[in-house]
């Protein structure tokens, strides 16, 4: 009932689309070859045309919200670091439609609410985006090496079976691939509701030759809180945890250099 | 009686190791007798060799001294050639793809169809305890291999670098990553642009900064491996399109998601993945298959060229770097001068008139080909052999391809001869051009659907058009959930239009409204 109440409240005059009309089942085989678009290579894809008020810069995304859900992560944190080009990644067509019709309807309606020529700066949401995409196979195909520095892995699918682990966002064969992508000094984030999955991600980071643990407390003294506070209550996952009361672990790791 | 072809030949110094179905023989170069065979193990022992299948995968340590073998079972054997002695066989995790020594010999590394490399000793210790699945273990690990990459795709291709200081791989997802050996958890470079699968990669001795790799695609690539950067193209498919003698039958998928094929629907997906291959593909194929197929009935099967590249070699000649290669199910061994610009007629080919299987470059300029020599052609498919070796021996010179009869003769002859027998049904089970069937992913005919709706990025934050979401569905009446979102995003345009009348002012932000609008005007048009 409390659902119904709060989407009606929505609904009345706003042009955000709405969720319950971009149900689609959680899960999805990472390892099927899905109707997918890819481009070859990240010099292949256009930029411009995910961040069009940035378009001749040359910027390209510097955070990837990997499994990015309905996008609660990317709205939060775009008036944050209105710089900063974001990039979500989600495999399920629908859920990716609606952050693309989410973002879409926020950056003409903060652009009605907020008249030309107020601020200086790019106008809002002009910083975030999102493609669908199996991240397990083709993160290298939209990020150069070293070109990110924040990948985000916000109450990723737990797959509880054993059987299951496989597909598992964080594996050591996977991390190579974020290793690559992320600079030297950038961070990972993790959290999950799911106890098991947190030991499981943070024993795979931490053996990892490529990350180091960092603490909250040392990334919110590098001036990272906000970005932390995101983490923890900004996904429709996080609220819906919070409401029902569970628990959800948080742990980070910074990207390091080794010699050969 | 048919024969095994032989599906690997290492011609060593002094001994070649033949590899045929299940079995292994070793041959003396210049008498070209049979040293050692396991046709001739006693039945017991050949009971077990026949329960393994036959051998996928194999390799010869560069001393010549010891052969490893892979063959249906997942079971890693290391055989001593002297006598052909199984000195271990252990679990491999997954089906392999590929293995390989390293120089010393003191290391084999094994890809699989998982995607991932691990590396195991020489020596074979077998674990104590049994290895048990804890909850943090990611892979299985039946031998205790020691995990070197892993890609979420299945691996076609490995190779170490000369100085094996990198590992290269390639996969089904158009993947070719460099790696830090052994430290492969450090990932130096991707070499993007393959539009398909990459079955082959090689790296020319006398030129180690340089990579080759072919697949699907219709083009070679050169790369400069450390940058990732492609130096060349070489259009390929063009000249070997005539020599593909095996045609594959293809796969029906990507119509399983639910998306039942809807008679005129379907209709059009044919049309355009046919259309789709008329550009990767040649006019010859046209030709032969006129506009007819457009109106052959869903059911009928239908064989195709496909191009899946096998091997790539190269020779330095008198007339320079040359690469070689061979494609699955193609009746040639194909060569051309590797330099900055290669035009169609530097590619050579030479035609055995059945296809062929494998190829090596043995020493400097000789090339031992292995192949399908009692291939009895399909429907519509040619054989123009006058006779039915399994072996051939060329040479190379001026930059061509010649036969060569001296070099190797005694060897070839008897390679031809020694064949191992094998009933019709253990030859079918070889499957020798499965791949044309398995590297090509036909889900993809979906995408090209796709993208005839929207020519955008995928999901570049315009109003997303209902067709691409339930693109299939044509002109069948929309959902709620569609109509619901047709309307959320008619009021986002509303508003994106009204501000834009109220100010002419915004330049820049006129433009997204804009495209928005055309967009959508097509997408709400074919929707309703």
């Amino acid at each position: 009932m409390a659902k119904r109440k709060r989407e009606a409240a929505v609904t009345s005059d706003s042009i955000l689309p709405q969720k319950k009309h971009y149900r689609q089942r959680a899960h999805a085989n990472p390892f099927s070859d899905h109707a997918l678009q890819y481009p070859p290579a990240p010099a292949a894809v256009d930029w411009a045309e995910h961040y069009p008020a940035f378009a001749g810069t040359g910027r390209a995304p510097e955070f990837a919200d990997i499994g990015c859900g309905f996008g609660g992560l990317l709205i939060t944190l775009a008036p944050l670091f209105p710089d900063t080009l974001m990039l979500g990644m989600e495999i399920r067509v629908q859920v990716s439609q609606y952050v693309q019709d989410r973002i879409a309807a926020l950056r003409v309606s903060s652009q009605a609410d907020n008249p030309a020529g107020a601020s200086s700066g790019p106008a809002p949401y002009q910083n975030v985006s999102v493609v669908r995409a199996n991240s397990m196979k083709f993160l290298p195909n939209y990020f150069a090496k070293a070109s990110l520095s924040a990948l985000f892995f916000l109450f990723p699918d737990p797959h509880f079976k054993s059987r299951k682990h496989k597909a598992r966002i964080i594996s050591p064969t996977l991390l190579a691939e974020y290793a690559y992508v992320l600079r030297v000094g950038g961070i990972v984030y993790t959290i999950t509701d799911v106890k098991d999955l947190h030991e499981w991600m943070r024993t795979h980071l931490e053996n990892f030759p490529l990350f180091e643990p960092v603490d909250e407390q040392t990334l919110r003294d590098e001036g990272k809180g906000s970005i932390i506070d995101a983490v923890y209550t900004s996904t429709e996952e996080g609220k819906k945890v919070a409401r029902n009361g569970g628990d959800k672990w948080l742990a980070c790791f910074r990207r390091i250099d080794v010699d050969r | 009686m048919p024969h095994y072809p032989h599906s690997h030949v290492f011609v060593g110094p002094t001994q070649t190791v033949d590899i045929a179905g299940p079995h292994i023989q070793v041959l003396d170069n210049v008498t070209g007798v049979v040293l050692f065979s396991t046709t001739a193990f006693s039945n017991d022992q050949k009971d077990v060799l026949l329960k393994s299948g036959p051998v996928r995968c194999a390799a010869v340590d560069q001393e010549f001294t010891h052969v490893v073998t892979s063959a249906e079972d997942k079971m890693l054997k290391v055989w001593q050639l002297d006598g052909l002695k199984l000195l271990s066989e252990r679990e491999l995790p997954k089906k392999p793809t590929s293995v390989a020594f390293t120089a010393d010999a003191q290391t084999i590394l094994v890809s699989d169809k998982f995607g991932d490399v691990f590396s195991y000793p020489f020596t074979y210790v077998p674990l104590t305890v049994k290895q048990k699945k804890d909850a943090l273990s990611s892979h299985e690990n039946p031998s205790g291999g020691q995990l070197i990459l892993g890609h979420a795709s299945p691996l076609n291709a490995f190779l170490l670098t000369p100085d094996e200081r990198y590992i290269i791989s390639a996969d089904r997802d158009e993947h070719i990553r460099v790696s830090w050996y052994p430290k492969g958890y450090n990932i130096e470079m991707y070499c993007l642009g393959h539009l398909k699968f990459v079955s082959a990669i090689h790296i020319p001795k006398f030129d180690s900064a340089t990579l080759i790799s072919g697949g699907g695609d219709p083009v070679l690539k050169i790369w400069d491996w450390m940058t990732g950067s492609v130096r060349h193209d070489i259009e390929v498919l063009e000249k070997v399109e005539p020599y593909m003698a095996v045609r594959a039958l293809k796969r029906k998928r990507g119509y399983e998601d639910g998306e039942a094929p809807e008679g005129g629907k379907f209709r059009r997906k044919k049309g355009r993945g046919k259309a789709k291959k008329k550009e990767g593909s040649t006019d010859a194929k046209d030709s032969e298959e006129p506009e007819t197929a457009n109106d052959v009935p869903e059911e009928e099967p239908k064989l195709e060229k496909v191009l899946v590249i096998r091997r790539i070699q190269s020779v330095k000649s008198d007339a320079g770097p040359y690469i070689l290669f061979s494609a699955i199910g193609t009746t040639a061994v194909f060569c051309f001068p590797l330099k900055a610009s290669v035009a169609s007629v530097d590619i050579k080919a030479f035609d055995f008139g059945r296809p062929v299987l494998d190829f090596s470059v043995v020493g400097e300029q000789t090339i031992v080909v292995s192949l399908d020599g009692e291939w009895i052609p399909g429907e519509g498919e040619m054989a123009t052999a006058n006779d039915n070796d399994m072996i051939k021996i060329l040479g190379f010179a001026g930059g061509e391809l010649f036969e060569k009869e001296e070099s190797l003769a005694v060897l070839a002859s008897s390679l031809n001869s020694s064949l191992v027998s094998a009933t019709a049904e253990e030859v079918k089970k070889l499957d020798l051009y499965g791949d044309l069937t398995s590297m090509p992913k036909y889900a993809s005919d979906g995408d090209i659907e796709g993208e005839g709706d929207t020519t955008l990025p995928i999901g570049a934050p315009e109003l997303s058009s209902s067709e691409t979401a339930k693109g299939k569905k044509g002109q069948v009446e929309l959902s709620k959930k569609e109509l619901g979102r047709i309307k959320t995003k008619q009021a986002v345009l509303a508003k994106a239009q009204k501000m834009e009348v109220d100010g002419e002012t915004k330049t820049e932000e006129e433009e997204a409204p804009e495209s928005k609008r055309a967009r959508s005007d097509g997408g709400s048009g074919m929707g309703a």
